[in-house]
């Protein structure tokens, strides 16, 4: 069974065909990059994992996506219940203006379940394995806000790592990040591929390269190319891979 | 050169336009606590009206001023903010919504006197509360709706959508979003709004005449259902209708002051709350 299936899956918002029938298939513990220039579905295929385009007025969509075999568009999926087996961090760090333990204890706090304790060992657990904790493990009570844009963005890795998804999204997670930051995001993901699998959009090809296992072209909507992240940049197999992975376009 | 100088006589028109509005607003205050400053004093706020209102204090409308205002508010309050908070976050239908947007914002248009004549024939005669708190304040509660509405909207959708996004992100439902992320970040603002709301529920009369309002009751509420003596009315009654006008005259300023008095109060707990608030979630 494939941690990721897509069938034939098309997307509209209104009249404006965002996706027109990818298919994908990915492996549990692999990371998949997704990358392509502005507008070309990338974005909008990573947030129909966790259903974030569900909000969106004029949203439709047509084909199966699987994650664990299971239709997560099928009307018995609740998707309050589906975010938090698939978790998400976006673009820009989004920390809540709360202390930095609030930010991570957030997603477990909202399944009422646990103990405090049981929530604070959850807490140091997530921030240990964002490479966070050391720096900031004296400083728990202070605001999120405090922290540097990269340490936010850790936080954030964090908070979501807390609620324990099987599978990670990353929306272009270093585009607003210094370079060490970023170094750092990519030595997380590396270790996180062991326990989780990653999807994550780029726009940085280099970044593609280094992290991924997987690699999917998107182009006007289409699903270009997909194939092994080696091959894929050596051996592109569609004139269009080639122009954009040679900086010609996009 | 020239152009130089048309900018500079321009910007002293628009600061002394501006300073003339301040020396105006200060002139107002500044009037009214000079002939109130006399009259107040620690049995003016105290004690109730004796002789025909000539002498003794105005505790009972201080205390039906505050009574009233409380029900409005808190009525008004909750009512507001959750339409708010729908309109902001919860509305799916695009033209329902807006219709809703364009009936708050035509009933911020009708006259207060108007809401008094509908809070006259719906709370105090088809509801049969009588004369009373209860009525005046669901009346006052009304006319400050719409503003509370507007406000509590504004508040909840200047809410960044990256941090509700995060929130449904790690898998809370809309409506934990709205009560653990969206409801304490706007929380200030919202706050702000039950000020400006505050302040003009404390000073309106028309709503409040055929509704609750008293002509004279020096004792105080001792329920929600008894009508009561008002600030507002108390002073239009001190000046215009007393049994000696030209002997109440001198306590309708105190009246006054009294009245703006409670306004800044209401408005600096209420800074204070929002500055407290704003330390607590910097955003």
């Amino acid at each position: 069974m494939y941690k990721v299936e897509a069938r034939k899956v098309s997307v509209w918002y209104g009249s404006y065909k965002a996706l027109d029938e990818v298919s994908l298939c990915l492996e549990r513990n692999q990371v998949l990059a997704l990358i392509g220039p502005s507008g070309c579905g990338k974005s909008t295929f990573l947030r129909l994992l966790n259903r974030m385009n569900d909000y969106i007025e004029g949203f439709r969509m047509e084909g199966q996506l699987l994650i664990d075999g299971e239709d997560i568009y099928s009307p018995e999926v609740d998707p309050v219940y589906l975010r938090r087996r698939v978790g998400m961090v976006f673009q820009k760090p989004t920390p809540f203006p709360f202390s930095i333990y609030e930010n991570v204890a957030y997603g477990l706090r909202l399944q009422n379940r646990l103990k405090e304790s049981q929530i604070r060992e959850r807490v140091e657990q997530a921030l240990r394995q964002a490479a966070l904790w050391d720096e900031i493990k004296d400083n728990l009570k202070k605001s999120a806000l405090a922290l540097s844009g990269g340490q936010q963005q850790r936080l954030c890795i964090a908070r979501t790592l807390a609620v324990r998804p099987s599978l990670l999204l990353m929306d272009e997670p270093t585009s607003a990040l210094d370079p060490i930051s970023t170094a750092k995001i990519e030595e997380l993901i590396h270790e996180l591929r062991q326990t989780y699998t990653i999807v994550i959009v780029t726009h940085n090809m280099q970044q593609a390269a280094r992290i991924s296992d997987m690699t999917a072209f998107f182009y006007m909507g289409r699903l270009i190319e997909y194939g092994r992240t080696k091959d894929f940049f050596t051996n592109p197999q569609h004139p269009e891979t080639l122009r954009y992975i040679t900086g010609r376009f996009g | 050169m020239r152009k130089r100088r048309g900018e500079a006589l321009a910007t002293l028109i628009v600061t002394l336009i501006s300073w003339a509005a301040l020396v105006i607003l200060a002139g107002v205050v500044g009037f009214i606590t000079y002939k109130g400053l006399g009259v107040i004093s620690w049995e003016f706020l105290t004690t109730p009206m004796r002789e025909g209102m000539k002498k003794g204090g105005i505790a009972p409308a201080i205390v039906g001023s505050i009574w009233v205002t409380l029900v409005a508010l808190g009525v008004g309050g909750l009512i507001g903010t959750s339409a708010g908070a729908y309109l902001s976050e919860f509305a799916r239908h695009r033209r329902l919504k807006q219709l809703i947007e364009f009936l708050v914002t035509t009933l911020s248009g009708i006259p207060s006197v108007v809401y008094g004549l509908f809070g006259l024939a719906l709370f105090v005669v088809t509801l049969n509360f009588g004369t009373s708190i209860l009525a005046g304040g669901l009346t006052l509660a009304l006319l400050s709706l719409p503003l509370l509405i507007r406000n509590a909207q504004e508040a909840f959708s200047s809410v960044p959508t990256s941090l509700k996004e995060a929130s449904i992100g790690l898998g809370a439902s809309e409506m934990q979003t709205f009560l653990r992320v969206t409801l304490p970040i706007a929380l200030p603002r919202v706050l702000t709004g039950l000020v400006l709301a505050t302040g003009r529920i404390l000073g309106e009369t028309a709503p409040i005449l055929f509704t609750v309002a008293a002509y004279y009751l020096p004792t105080y509420p001792r329920s929600l259902l008894e009508p009561t003596m008002l600030l507002p009315y108390h002073l239009y009654v001190l000046i215009t209708s007393g049994v000696n006008v030209k002997e109440t005259y001198p306590m309708a300023f105190g009246t006054a002051l009294t009245l703006l008095i409670l306004t800044l109060f209401f408005t600096l707990t209420a800074a204070y709350l929002r500055f407290r608030l704003k330390q607590k979630y910097r955003v």
